[in-house]
């Protein structure tokens, strides 16, 4: 059996559905599983390397790569992260899972942020944009 | 002047005819995986350094729970025959003259107890010596011979959880119309095809034993098997409608089936899948997921119907 140990954090079940619903050949099929695997091994690796201090960074490597399989490895990132290292990769998997949703639905995910005034305004048409406040 | 050079997109970008979606999804695997090497260079060395791609990270896994496995079983299994657990005889006779009085008595409620005694509560790949109680449990109580290796094949696991699958295309211009009627169609049909394409050229052509190995087919991820690329034309006709026994772990409810796709995904959290058929068999109209035992069937003659198994036709 393969097994992380985050697996158990990895709820995709939104995910799944949307990739029954895509009509693709049995290889791609299984290439798109494959890669959605890989995003969620390079995020979570990504998550911990934010949050770990770096001179630990070597030391966790060694201890995934030895036993990625070990539950022991969320007491590890908690003790030297000072975090709740379930919550922070569970935070961090839901994150790729909305962004991989966006990708199936079609849409660019972007966050607030970046949409112009007018875009801005059209979402909300009760406010109008600063500039003609003034 | 010297020409610019043109930028090449990732390898897995540059094949024409993808479907859109896969493209997508390579563009924002090649970001993340941008990102993270280049935000931390030492995590791609370190990998590189150890001959591993991150991408091999669950099959790596595989080889190291299996490895330790195998260890173990060197270390503590006991060299003169002396077994920790007892023999299948001693288990049935024990729950039998337990629960004689009970209304359970009954080869499937033996069952259900049986598997109480040896399985673990969370589902996990067996060792060996549990493997071989239930296969005689089964032998005894359902007079099928089930086997968790069969011809040198196992796979990664034996005891999982099984997930509900939609109807597979049987030939081109299949419809869900022509699956059944009832609940049974509200799984649908599933867009693609299964692992081993359509079970028939035409509609013609769909024999009523191709009918039944659709209705009653069995998921299992053969794409983890640590040899499946090796032996990729050798195991791709081994597997394909190979019989296998389910047995929801649960109820006792037990299914014959044929295997005739490959899946689900690692993420998903499951082992198995099965047919809405098979779904139905083992838990009821609205059962989706739990877990089951899942093994071979020796049936070189093909006496065993695919189906609901009838459990006053066991050996008990």
């Amino acid at each position: 059996m393969s097994k992380v140990f985050y697996d158990h954090l990895i709820v995709l079940d939104e995910l799944e559905r949307e990739v029954n619903r895509t009509a693709l050949s049995p290889s791609e099929k299984e290439e798109l599983w494959q890669m959605i695997d890989e995003i969620i091994h390079h995020r979570v690796l990504g998550c911990v390397m934010d949050n770990l201090p770096s001179h630990h960074h070597h030391d966790f490597l060694t201890r995934f790569h030895d036993a990625p399989h070990n539950d022991a490895l969320f007491v590890y990132l908690t003790e030297k992260t000072g975090k709740d290292a379930v919550k922070l990769l569970k935070g961090e998997i839901a994150a790729v899972a909305d962004e991989l949703l966006g990708e199936f639905r079609g849409k660019r995910q972007r966050p607030k942020r970046f949409l112009t005034s007018k875009k801005r305004s059209k979402q909300n048409p009760q406010k109008k944009p600063g500039r003609q406040n003034k | 002047m010297r020409k610019p050079t043109k930028r090449l997109p990732h390898p897995r970008l540059q094949r024409t005819a993808v479907h859109p979606i896969l493209h997508r999804i390579q563009a924002k695997h090649h970001k993340v995986k941008t990102q993270l090497f280049g935000k931390h260079p030492h995590v791609e060395k370190f990998f590189q350094d150890r001959g591993l791609d991150l991408s091999e990270i669950r099959s790596h896994s595989a080889k190291i729970i299996g490895a330790g496995a195998l260890t173990a079983s060197f270390l503590l299994t006991p060299p003169s025959g002396i077994k920790s657990l007892p023999v299948p005889q001693e288990i049935i006779e024990k729950l039998r003259s337990r629960s004689q009085s009970l209304p359970d008595a009954t080869p499937k409620g033996l069952l259900v107890k049986s598997l109480r005694e040896i399985l673990p509560e969370k589902v996990r790949p067996l060792t060996h010596d549990e493997e071989k109680l239930l296969e005689q449990i089964i032998d005894r109580l359902l007079g099928i011979k089930a086997k968790a290796s069969l011809e040198g094949e196992h796979l990664n696991t034996t005891f999982g959880l099984i997930g509900a699958e939609q109807h597979l295309k049987r030939y081109p211009g299949d419809s869900l119309a022509a699956h059944g009627a009832g609940k049974i169609l509200q799984a649908g049909v599933a867009p693609g095809l299964g692992a081993w394409g359509q079970f028939a050229p035409t509609k013609a052509e769909l024999t009523p034993s191709l009918e039944e190995k659709e209705r009653w087919y069995a998921v299992v991820q053969t794409m983890y098997l640590p040899d499946w690329n090796r032996r990729l034309p050798y195991l791709r006709d081994w597997y394909r409608y190979r019989k296998v026994l389910i047995v929801n772990t649960q109820n006792g409810n037990t299914v014959v089936a044929s295997i005739a796709d490959a899946g689900p995904a690692a993420w998903t959290g499951k082992h198995f899948g099965g047919s809405p058929e098979v779904m139905f068999s083992l838990g009821g109209p609205t059962y989706k997921k739990g877990p089951v035992l899942l093994f071979f069937v020796d049936d070189p003659q093909n006496q065993i119907p695919l189906g609901p198994v009838d459990y006053t036709k066991g050996a008990i």
